[in-house]
């Protein structure tokens, strides 16, 4: 079936099965792979894509609910300022070190700045809640977002 | 394949549904676990698929002139919280399920429908007496919620009907309480719950309520064990022996099981420590 969406800004059309999952058609069918299958079940966040700009989890979507709506990835993401904020204060705050939660980790805290320009840290865990990290230990994400919040004002 | 529909007006839906058994689909993060398969394998759903998510209407939270709430099958848990009208209760309880990007997704009516023994959100449904509308071409039917939720998975819902809207009728309380018991704070599924609440005017208990999740097949809620507070002083439903009464009447209804998440026993201890710490936080 052909379904129709913008991904990264770009208008997209792809022919696959509607109940294939938005995660498989990013990395299958369009070769990205910043988003990371973890649990394949919707809480580990290794997947998060921004959907009309709300985190979701491309795992659980299937893409026929992404037909007319817009996508932005990790790859998207970091082609843009607000991106490279993030991903720069995730690497001064030493917040990676696999890898495989990041690209989720960036999607997280970009919607948590764009909603809470100065956050608290109540808010900086809450919007982290649903992504799951097994080497940091979450308190070097945690002050990522801080530094990505003091660098980047103005910007948020 | 499976056939898939994602109509935009509810009329579209209601005349699918008349001739073809589907599977209704609106946030589907229950639904997608469900069915999937393996790694990089298409879900597999054995029937058509009904997406409920683009019909506008049902997106929407409205209040009735009688002051009813009215909540749509397509809202989101995230548009729930964030919604002002809702109660701060079913906020909280909201709030409590899973994380920011699922909740952007799954929906109240899809955790109703899931008819889930551990749902978050029944307890605080049942206690605000919600009613759910079941809407066909052949016409619609409204009832209460208890009357819905028959057992675990369980609903008298009838393949030609969508369940449209849930109705929360208007109610005032001076209190209330919510406590989710769970391994974490995020993307935990409830050992026990409990929510609660009164209205007390002068010390003089107008309306008291409770209901328990993750306890037994259905939510347990007793609107007869209720009437024995409703009435009451504060000091009275305070006092020691009333408390230990009122446990060991609601022990018989608290009837959970063992499962991989907790033990029948602990969550009946929990749940009737619970119901204490209520009965001495009303003043």
């Amino acid at each position: 079936m052909k379904i129709e969406f913008t991904l990264n800004q770009q208008p997209i059309a792809v022919d696959v099965d509607p109940m294939q999952t938005l995660l498989m058609t990013l990395r299958q069918d369009c070769g990205l792979t910043a988003s990371k299958e973890g649990c394949n079940e919707g809480e580990c966040g290794a997947c998060s894509v921004l959907v009309n700009g709300q985190l979701v989890n491309a795992c659980l979507l299937p893409i026929a609910q992404v037909s007319g709506n817009h996508v932005q990835t990790l790859e998207g993401l970091r082609q843009t300022e607000k991106g490279q904020c993030v991903i720069n204060a995730l690497l001064e705050a030493k917040g990676v070190q696999c890898g495989f939660c990041s690209p989720g980790m960036v999607l997280a805290l970009y919607v948590l700045l764009e909603q809470h320009p100065q956050p608290t840290e109540q808010q900086v865990r809450t919007a982290l809640s649903g992504n799951l990290c097994r080497c940091t230990g979450y308190s070097m994400i945690v002050d990522a977002a801080f530094i990505a919040a003091t660098k980047g004002a103005g910007l948020w | 394949m499976v056939a898939i529909y994602r109509p935009t007006q509810l009329a579209d839906a209601l005349a699918v549904l008349t001739n073809e058994t589907c599977t209704v689909f609106a946030g589907g993060t229950d639904l997608m676990v469900r069915h999937r398969v393996r790694p990089n394998i298409v879900a597999d759903f054995s029937q058509p698929v009904m997406f409920i998510d683009a019909i506008t209407e049902l997106g929407q939270i409205q209040t009735l002139a009688d002051g009813t709430l009215r909540i749509g099958a397509a809202v989101t848990l995230a548009q729930l919280i964030a919604h002002p009208l809702i109660p701060d209760l079913l906020k909280q309880s909201a709030a409590k399920i899973a994380a920011p990007a699922l909740r952007n997704r799954a929906t109240l009516v899809g955790n109703v429908c899931n008819a889930s023994p551990a749902a978050d959100t029944l307890p605080i449904l049942y206690l605000l007496d919600a009613k759910v509308q079941l809407q066909s071409c052949q016409g619609e039917r409204t009832m209460a919620l208890t009357q819905f939720i028959l057992g675990p998975g369980q609903t008298p819902i009838d393949g030609c009907e969508l369940l449209t809207w849930l109705e929360i009728p208007p109610q005032q309380f001076t209190q209330t309480f919510y406590h989710k018991v769970g391994t974490r704070a995020a993307n935990a599924l409830t050992k026990v719950s409990v929510v609660a609440a009164a209205q007390v005017v002068d010390e003089h208990v107008l309306d008291w309520r409770i209901a328990f999740g993750a306890v037994a097949p259905t939510v347990v809620r007793s609107p007869s064990l209720e009437q024995l507070v409703v009435g009451l002083n504060v000091s009275q439903l305070q006092q020691t022996h009333f408390i230990t009464q009122l446990q060991q009447q609601y022990a018989e209804l608290i009837v959970p099981i063992d499962d991989q998440r907790s033990t029948a026993k602990y969550r009946k201890q929990v749940a009737l420590n619970l119901l204490k710490r209520w009965l001495l936080m009303i003043n």
